[in-house]
């Protein structure tokens, strides 16, 4: 792909990814064939911001979890009142990275 | 995407061992009214799996039909709480992975959506009943 075509995908799509993962990103989209840029961008990407909502509000009912695909912890969280609210609590802090790297997995799936 | 062994034995080992001391919590000093229910806090309506801990407590104390009263989660709940630990100790002192991939087996199942779509459904009329009991 056009490095400049790269740049304005990772600028515009910069808050589903942590910094690293943008440079690693970056390394495989450059040498990504441009047959496969329509697939890229088809992919379904999680707005951590929202996960975090979505985990404030409905956290303990797994609704988080649900969303992101890690369906076992969902229902995890759903059959145990939140972890006894201190899964829903320690989600809080991790839901943000957990949806950057489910976002970045899915990515990879597609273009690797 | 698998889980890390490492990563899943410590949570799961964690997520038991809190079940157990919160069990034993509520063995030692019952009737506190205290939940740590998020959603009964908040909005004073429980949630799906409010009334687990009594119905535990119900099995142990051997008064089975309480328990389903309480909440039928808590017969599930009540297996893992007595299995798992077996099972994950079994797996960690024999260096396997059994526990890992029936996880695995489990949430493969789970994201077909006729089961999750099935087990969402028992799971809203038990929040019903327990909304209405």
């Amino acid at each position: 792909m056009d490095a400049q075509k790269v740049d304005m995908y990772l600028i515009s799509n910069n808050k589903f990814f942590t910094p690293y993962q943008l440079g690693v990103l970056r390394d495989y989209l450059i040498k990504l064939d441009d047959s496969k840029s329509f697939a890229l961008h088809s992919a379904e990407l999680k707005d951590p911001t929202m996960m975090l909502i979505v985990s404030i509000i409905a956290g303990s009912l797994g609704i988080d979890r649900f969303l992101i695909g890690d369906t076992g912890m969902g229902i995890g969280k759903l059959l145990t009142c939140g972890g006894l609210g201190i899964w829903w609590l320690v989600d809080l802090f991790l839901i943000m990275d957990r949806t950057k790297e489910v976002n970045f997995n899915r990515t990879m799936a597609l273009i690797v | 995407m698998l889980p890390q062994p490492k990563i899943f034995y410590s949570i799961s080992g964690l997520v038991l061992l809190s079940g157990w001391a919160w069990v034993l919590i509520n063995l030692s000093m019952p009737g506190t009214g205290f939940t740590p229910c998020v959603i009964r806090n908040v909005t004073g309506l429980p949630c799906p799996s409010c009334g687990t801990t009594s119905s535990i407590m119900s099995i142990m104390h051997g008064n089975l039909e309480l328990a389903l009263l309480h909440n039928p989660i808590g017969y599930p709940a009540m297996a893992i709480l007595a299995f798992a630990p077996v099972w994950l100790a079994t797996d960690v002192l024999f260096k396997k992975t059994s526990l890992l991939q029936c996880y695995t087996w489990c949430e493969t199942k789970l994201k077909q959506p006729p089961v999750l779509a099935f087990l969402l459904l028992l799971l809203g009329i038990n929040w019903i009943w327990n909304l209405i009991k």
